[in-house]
């Protein structure tokens, strides 16, 4: 009888028992586990895509020239302001009415607001733009040189209309009342970078040649020299100490 | 005198013993199979085990490898912001540039319509059209600048090109309006 339960626990009761142990296993520990193996393996996948693409962008910022993008960045930052600057659009525009040796007559602007209650400038992805009407006397010849100046001045204006009376003008006229209406444009700057892990911005060969045609515009800003003489303040004491 | 069925055989071993033996005969083909399952499972086990203890140690160095990339990328940020400073102004200016065609060009219009005996005397130019008017001289003037006319919209530039108003003042010249369409 010994020898039948020995056999018993050999041949029946092992078995059994790791055939139950094995079913355990597949259910309580391998079946989660191959889940989990497989979340991992993808989140890996995932971690290494993050990581080719943090490494491409890391170097994409390491082989970036820090003096060439200040320059671009500061020329752009010219020809397109972050913020509403009249005074400076102005002071360009009189300047290349100058250099054609043209007087302004009048000139009316309108500047809007300057700040608004919230003190945040409004994100508009085209460029907000403030308008200026120029009234001034020229020939036609004049005209076209000063619209060709006007048209690549800094920071940025766009002709928006043209007005030309002349009574008896001709290609080689007199001179003639000309009213012209200019666009000047502002943009503010982008607040956040975005994500780390989002790619870099690329400057395309399209980029590169605007940069390259903005070079050629001419920056015609004047710092007006005012005569700061000595200001007199309040009146002479009218009680001086005898 | 042969008897037609075969002898009786007489088992003396009891039925639940010879069951018992029937059992253990049936075990013992099955035992090897199921130790031969226990093993590969327990294999599996381990190389499972195996396979996350080191699917886990590349998780945790991807982790660390991703934060001291953006580390230095963050160290990098002053690039990285006048880059988006250079795209983002050049997106605008360039869609300035497409919406906004160069207004000096159009004297070179006005200069292709400048005809022997032709005066301007006045034009204007809003949202890209341009009213011209003027005075022409003589009958040839007026026939040269038709076909000056017919040249420019032969460029393509311009899609309409109308004379709405031609009347002969008394001296003699010709008054039109010209108004050209992009």
């Amino acid at each position: 009888m010994k020898k039948i339960s020995s056999n018993l626990i050999i041949n029946i009761f092992l078995p059994f028992f790791s055939l139950v142990f094995v079913f355990c296993i597949f259910v309580f520990f391998l079946t989660p586990k191959f889940g989990e193996i497989l979340k991992v393996k993808k989140e890996i996948q995932d971690q290494q895509k993050q990581i080719d693409g943090l490494t491409a962008k890391l170097n994409d910022l390491k082989s970036l020239s820090i003096p060439e993008l200040t320059n671009s960045t500061s020329l752009l930052l010219g020809t397109l302001p972050e913020n509403k600057d009249f005074y400076r659009v102005l002071s360009g525009i009189k300047g290349v009415f100058s250099s054609e040796g043209i007087i302004i007559l009048s000139y009316q602007f309108n500047p809007g607001l300057v700040s608004s209650d919230s003190s945040k400038n409004v994100d508009n992805s085209s460029g907000n733009s403030m308008t200026i009407k120029v009234s001034f006397q020229t020939t036609f010849d004049k005209l076209k040189g000063l619209i060709s100046k006007l048209e690549k001045s800094l920071p940025i204006v766009t002709v928006d209309s043209i007005k030309y009376n002349g009574e008896t003008a001709s290609i080689s006229g007199s001179l003639s009342s000309v009213d012209i209406v200019v666009k000047s444009y502002y943009s503010p700057l982008p607040r956040v970078l975005g994500a780390v892990d989002k790619p870099l911005p690329k400057i395309t060969s399209a980029k590169s040649d605007l940069i390259e045609k903005l070079k050629l515009y001419t920056d015609y800003f004047v710092t007006e020299n005012f005569n700061q003489g000595e200001v007199v303040v309040g009146k002479d004491n009218p009680f001086p100490s005898q | 005198m042969k008897s037609s069925s075969s002898p009786k055989q007489i088992n003396l071993i009891g039925t639940s013993i010879r069951r018992s033996f029937d059992i253990e005969k049936i075990a013992r083909k099955v035992a090897p199979f199921s130790y031969g399952v226990l093993i590969i499972s327990l294999i599996l086990t381990s190389l499972t085990i195996i396979a996350f203890i080191f699917l886990g140690s590349s998780s945790k160095k991807n982790i660390t490898k991703i934060s001291s990339l953006k580390e230095e990328i963050k160290k990098l940020s002053m690039n990285e912001s006048l880059l988006a400073t250079i795209d983002d102004r050049t997106n605008i200016i360039s869609s300035l540039f497409k919406s906004n065609f160069l207004k000096s060009d159009i004297f070179d219009d006005l200069n292709i319509i400048f005809v022997p005996g032709f005066n301007i005397s006045d034009f204007s130019l809003a949202s890209g059209n341009l009213k011209v008017s003027g005075a022409c001289s003589d009958n040839q003037c007026l026939t040269n600048l038709n076909e000056r006319l017919e040249d420019l919209k032969q460029g393509k530039k311009f899609s309409i090109i109308t004379l709405p108003n031609v009347d002969r003042a008394l001296n003699i010249s010709y008054n039109l309006s010209l108004e050209i369409f992009r």
